[in-house]
């Protein structure tokens, strides 16, 4: 039985934990990115306007 | 008929709203973008209730569960869509309202919501299982059909309505200057 | 580490040091040195046929343009009911396995479309767009998009029963997130430069 098994859990594990960890990735460089594009369009608004 | 829409968009034009919104760089560019990107909530979801009538997306769940369920989003979407796209109308009343491709593009729209309306009648009167099958019956493949081909037209204007081609200011031939409503004499643009 | 046969965290390793030569490469050298390297291959791309036709004719570039727009929504459809579902939000009722491999074919076909239309615009445009930052974060989103899609979501979601359901809902998150991304900076390219 086992080996099967074992493995099939084995892949599931490694799996999860590069889902993990690309997905934490991405959430961190999406929150990095889109707030320094909104931190440029404040600036570019102060100067334009004041 | 022109003549009044003419006044009408030049009215619209001497609001301060309306110049602040076309001129305003952000402003007018982000709400241009969340009407092109809202794309993927509204036709995202029409698109994947077309193809299920069509056998061709999602074809072991129900057709009319795909239909009901993916409803209230897409509706969302075409909320933010008409809402967007007034506000875009607003920015730039004249041109837009004597834009070819922007009149082509209403007329589609017509099109498109009388067939949603005619593809859920037919939905309703469908005999019992019907949604079950991979593909959904004739009548309401044809409206699957039709529904593809008129969003595919109604982003095709919708893109085109950028472009000066058929633009009163360029004096485009007579024909077309009656289709896109060119006042003669007019000096606003 | 197992006795199913050798060392088992293979995918994982691969994600990581994915994600450390990524951040070696933006942020070392190597980043402006690719880019002036591939200025030939996009003065190139002007010149192709592609290129060519989307310089010359305004309506051809458009309508290939609508095609992509087109593709966009329909990619946009099929992951968010994808995400949808693994975040609970729609096609409740449907086994969450059966709504991730059917839209999992909707999401390749609107990938290949949109990506051959995309390479039809770019090369209209190559010289433009070469210049742009937005321009390669599109890129970069995009690369990081498929990687994810192919290597990291599709081999988690085959054990989606099993995995518990924040890890799942994390990844839902991100791949909403990643694919909003390569939409949105697409759109900022129209607007820039």
């Amino acid at each position: 039985m086992d080996r099967k098994k074992i493995a099939s859990n084995a892949a599931r594990k490694d799996a999860q934990l590069a889902a993990r960890l690309a997905s934490l990735g991405i959430v961190v460089g999406f929150v990095i990115y889109w707030w320094n594009e909104l931190q440029a369009v404040r600036e570019m608004l102060e100067l334009a306007y004041g | 008929m022109n003549e009044l829409i003419h006044s009408v968009a030049l009215w619209l034009d001497t609001h301060g709203w309306s110049t602040a919104l076309h001129e305003s760089y952000y402003m007018y560019n982000w709400i241009e973008s969340t009407h092109v990107l809202t794309l993927m909530l509204s036709l995202g979801m029409l698109f994947l209730i077309d193809l299920r009538m069509l056998g061709l997306a999602l074809p072991n769940v129900p057709a009319r569960s795909v239909a009901q369920r993916l409803n209230v989003p897409m509706l969302v979407g075409f909320t933010v869509m008409i809402i967007t796209g007034l506000l875009l109308f607003y920015a730039i009343p004249v041109r837009t309202s004597q834009s070819l491709w922007f009149r082509i593009k209403l007329v589609l729209l017509v099109c498109a919501a009388l067939n949603a309306f005619a593809f859920h009648r037919r939905m309703k009167t469908a005999p019992a299982g019907w949604d079950l099958a991979r593909r959904a019956p004739p009548g309401l493949r044809l409206g699957a059909v039709l529904s593809l081909v008129f969003w595919a037209l109604i982003v095709l204007c919708g893109r085109f309505i950028a472009y000066d081609w058929f633009d009163c200011s360029g004096e485009p031939s007579p024909f077309i200057a009656t289709l896109a409503g060119c006042v003669p004499g007019q000096t606003q643009f | 580490m197992s006795d199913a046969g050798g060392f088992v965290y293979k995918r994982s390793v691969l994600v990581l040091l994915a994600m450390i030569a990524a951040l070696w490469f933006a942020l070392s050298d190597l980043r402006v040195e690719a880019w002036h390297g591939l200025l030939p291959l996009f003065e190139w791309m002007e010149t192709t046929p592609f290129g060519v036709i989307g310089k010359t004719w305004g309506w051809a570039f458009a309508t290939v343009e609508a095609f992509h727009l087109l593709a966009m929504a329909l990619l946009g459809g099929a992951v968010l009911v994808a995400d949808g579902r693994l975040l609970g939000l729609v096609l409740r009722e449907t086994p969450a396995r059966q709504v991730q491999e059917q839209c999992h074919t909707l999401f390749v076909w609107s990938l290949v479309v949109a990506v051959f239309t995309g390479i039809f615009m770019a090369c209209g445009v190559a010289s433009k767009i070469y210049y742009l930052e937005v321009f390669w974060y599109k890129m970069l989103a995009l690369s990081v998009g498929v990687v994810f899609a192919f290597f990291v979501r599709r081999p988690l979601v085959a054990h989606v029963y099993q995995v518990p359901s924040n890890t799942i809902r994390l990844v839902a998150i991100a791949s909403v997130m990643i694919w909003f991304s390569v939409a949105a900076t697409g759109r900022w390219i129209g607007f820039s430069g």
